[in-house]
């Protein structure tokens, strides 16, 4: 547009020009020949940017229909170690790594032949023996019957890449290896820990059973309570890590059946008033009537059990209060534990859910325990695909919910018991 | 079968043998020992492969049977009376060691010829009430 002078006449001047019969024409001729070469010498340029750009980024390879080489970049030498003179001429299977197979080229080849552009990884072999990747786009140009009578492979190196790729799916694999040797180990030692408790347990309850192996004077009977009651801690102790290794490994099983809420409760209740009691602890326990619960019964007996206890360690030793309530909220059934203890500081309740957290982790703590009651009770609720949730307020109390979904609630009574 | 009766306070009792397969020896002493004193006649094994031959006798009221033994496992017992075809004559409780996991647990207790498990560690008066049923 700069070599013609911006007015409103000179631009319909080739509009007039048509209609005119001509002195002007060779004229005319002579700016559109003018305009051409020069869209000419632009589409070369632009060409040729396109080319130094694909020179500078990607190694290129033009081969014949039979495949040998007709044209090769710098960048395809450099890479290959070939020079030109070494290429041309030469069938393009001099780079052939022997690392892909028959039918990889076979599937190249077939849909080369049908016109279509293929795109992939490939491994090739340099001039001294050593290889590389490239990632390969092959466009095949056709006759005019639409049969490839060249192809043009734009390759860019992915050498680094695959290096990285490699080293980092056998660090992965390294990782999935030493999870399942711990895991198979955590799972040995359980069982190994296990077994000599058996003998423990076992030798504290005969003592205990004066009927039929004789008495023991109170102190003796004492001593038998203590060593009982700390085999049992360690029991709990190692199904705990069971527990935990059980759901990190995905392994953990729910046996899930019916049964009646306030039972449940009852039952509930009944196996904490004695500990209550002796702890001077105010325990009560609220429940709404005529629900049946579809879950596991053990199991959210068990998350209970582990909250309870937590509670029991927590709270006050004089006017301590524990409290149960179940309530059926939009389409859940929730379950939450509340107390007057110590609560627990903002700061610090993200981290309640994780592994081996102890919030107290001085000498003269009295909460004893591996730091994953409440990882297996999140564990467990997330199973029943449900949720656990956490309120507390530093010095006034701490509330656990756990929440269950709609289906494990029946509003009607099953016939039998 | 030798049956074996005991008198006890002028009744008849009939008494119950147990066979014991475990290759703890710790734990045999313990169940053996608890089980005598409970008035059950029993015999224990340490040793996997003779424990299947002495399952294989049928001279006993109830087989407590560990899972977890080495080279030869109760599975592997479990897995071979199967094939015999002779499980479901038997009446074993299985203990289950931690290892198993529940739904294994669950298929063995699927089987005929098993009829409880316990899990370790046993508690005594739990064991008493498998064998009575």
């Amino acid at each position: 547009m700069k070599d013609f002078p911006k007015n409103k006449k000179n631009l319909n001047f080739s509009e007039r020009s048509k209609s005119q019969i001509d002195p002007s024409k060779s004229i005319l001729k002579k700016i559109k020949e003018i305009q051409i070469v020069k869209e000419i010498k632009k589409q070369q340029e632009s060409l040729s940017n396109f080319k130094e750009a694909l020179d500078k980024s990607a190694s290129v390879i033009i081969t014949n229909a039979k495949g040998n080489i007709i044209y090769v970049n710098d960048d395809f030498c450099k890479i290959s170690q070939f020079s030109k003179e070494e290429l041309i001429g030469q069938n393009s299977r001099i780079v052939n790594s022997k690392f892909h197979s028959k039918e990889f080229f076979k599937q190249m080849k077939q849909e080369l032949n049908q016109g279509k552009i293929w795109k992939g990884d490939i491994k090739n072999k340099a001039k001294d023996g050593t290889y590389y990747w490239s990632k390969a786009t092959i466009s095949p140009f056709l006759d005019e019957v639409g049969t490839p009578e060249q192809f043009i492979a734009i390759l860019t190196d992915i050498t680094n890449q695959k290096l990285l790729e490699a080293n980092l799916s056998e660090a992965l694999k390294n990782v999935r290896d030493s999870e399942l040797e711990k895991n198979e180990f955590s799972s040995m030692m359980t069982h190994e820990l296990n077994t000599p408790l058996v003998p423990i347990r076992g030798y504290c309850e005969m003592l205990k059973d004066t009927g039929t192996f004789g008495t023991l004077n109170p102190d003796q009977l004492d001593f038998i309570d203590k060593i009982e009651s700390n085999a049992k801690l360690l029991e709990r102790l190692i199904s705990d890590l069971l527990d935990v290794q059980k759901l990190d490994m995905n392994k953990m099983n729910f046996i899930i059946s019916e049964f009646y809420l306030e039972e449940f409760m009852d039952d509930l209740r009944e196996n904490n008033k004695h500990l209550m009691k002796n702890k001077n602890i105010e325990f009560n326990i609220k429940t709404p009537k005529n629900i049946v619960l579809n879950s596991d019964k053990q199991r959210l007996r068990q998350i209970l059990d582990n909250l309870i206890k937590n509670s029991v360690d927590f709270v006050p030793a004089k006017n301590g209060k524990i409290s149960v309530e179940v309530k059926l909220k939009d389409n859940n059934i929730v379950f939450s534990v509340h107390d007057n203890g110590i609560g627990i500081p903002k700061e610090k309740q993200s981290n309640i859910f994780k592994k081996f957290y102890q919030i107290d982790t001085s000498a003269t703590r009295n909460h004893g325990g591996t730091g994953l009651g409440l990882v297996i009770c999140k564990g467990i609720a997330e199973g029943l695909k449900g949720k656990i949730l956490l309120e507390s307020e530093f010095g006034k109390g701490t509330s656990v919910s756990i929440y269950l979904p709609a289906p494990q609630i029946k509003t009607s009574f099953p016939q039998t018991a | 079968m030798d049956n074996h009766f005991a008198i006890y306070n002028s009744t008849l009792y009939y008494v119950m043998k147990v066979l014991i397969v475990d290759d703890n020896e710790d734990i045999t002493g313990l169940l053996s020992r608890f089980l005598k004193a409970k008035g059950f006649e029993n015999v224990v094994s340490n040793d996997p492969k003779k424990g299947l031959e002495q399952i294989k006798e049928k001279k006993y009221d109830v087989v407590l049977l560990d899972m977890a033994m080495p080279d030869f496992s109760g599975i592997d017992i479990i897995e071979t009376l199967e094939k015999e075809q002779i499980l479901k004559d038997q009446k074993i409780v299985i203990f289950s060691a931690t290892a198993f996991t529940d739904s294994q647990i669950n298929d063995l207790l699927k089987k005929d010829g098993i009829h409880g498990c316990l899990k370790k560690p046993i508690q005594l008066s739990e064991l008493l009430t498998a064998i009575a049923n």
